[in-house]
């Protein structure tokens, strides 16, 4: 093969996987709310098929009453469960001095948490308050998809 | 210039842009207020777009409306409702719901596609809901 048809040949290999290749990302919300004591909601439930996939929990948000008594939530994170890449993740909320409402109920505020935790088949996230107090609490979180080209 | 060196320059052409991705920063708006309808908060983009965060602000006297947020990245569709019943207030002025900025933060590594976001409120309600989206073109 003459040397220029190589280089075609080589250039061609380069440009189509660039041109072809088209992740398809989706992006999520979610929302739960936990007031029963010693209780588990679920707050997100994620699973995303089709090829290999690249995803991401990106924030967490939680809004505690004013009469929160103490009360405080655990944010359990369970990423590609029965998987080697499987992760157990948790953090404890305790809204004692985050920001509050000035007008209206007064409420405690997390505002937005970056987790950026990565997972890469299945996401589980959870709100437990057992032995933390009973209040009503309200949390979100978001996160994305994407399958990666094979 | 020799047919060698203009296949070269010919490839490089080709090749920056798939491997440029996003290169300007994106800051868009959009009001619904009409009831059962849908606006654009992110006009179809071209291509390599890649979506930070969204935020919206609900009228206090909202009366239970909400917004539909859908996402659509090449041909692939998400889409999520905001639901401002739970959310904090406006400490001053009118007590609107505020969401605050939700995080998205796509990488341009998983997302190489056209990008177009809008706001729909069939059969959600009818109030003023303001959104704004940054973004990555």
């Amino acid at each position: 093969m003459k040397s220029k048809k190589v280089l075609l040949a080589a250039l061609a290999g380069l440009t189509i996987p660039a041109a072809a290749m088209a992740n398809v990302p989706q992006v999520g919300y979610a929302y739960a709310q936990i007031y029963q004591a010693n209780s588990t909601v679920t707050l997100a439930n994620v699973s995303r098929t089709g090829g290999p996939v690249e995803s991401r929990l990106v924030g967490l948000k939680c809004i505690f009453p004013s009469n929160d008594d103490g009360a405080l939530v655990k944010v359990e994170i369970t990423a590609d469960a029965g998987t080697t890449r499987e992760q157990d993740l948790s953090i404890t909320v305790d809204p004692t001095f985050f920001q509050q409402e000035s007008n209206g109920a007064g409420q405690l505020l997390s505002g937005w948490v970056p987790l950026n935790v990565d997972f890469a088949s299945t996401l589980l996230v959870q709100l437990n308050n057992t032995n933390l107090g009973t209040a009503t609490i309200n949390c979100w979180v978001s996160y994305w998809t994407s399958i990666v080209p094979e | 210039m020799k047919p060698k060196h203009l296949i070269l320059a010919g490839a490089v052409c080709l090749l920056v842009p798939s491997l440029a991705g996003a290169s300007s920063v994106k800051y868009s708006y959009a009001q619904i207020s009409t009831a059962n309808s849908t606006v654009d908060l992110i006009p179809s983009t071209s291509s390599n777009s890649t979506l930070s965060g969204i935020m919206c602000i609900f009228p206090s006297n909202d009366g239970g409306a909400q917004v539909k947020i859908t996402v659509t990245f090449g041909s692939t569709v998400s889409s999520f409702i905001i639901d401002p019943t739970n959310l904090e207030r406006e400490s001053n002025g009118a007590g609107q719901y505020l969401s605050g900025w939700i995080p998205f933060l796509v990488p341009g590594s998983a997302a190489n596609s056209t990008l177009h976001v809008t706001l729909n409120n069939t059969g959600l309600g009818t109030a003023t809901i303001n959104c704004w989206a940054s973004w990555l073109d």
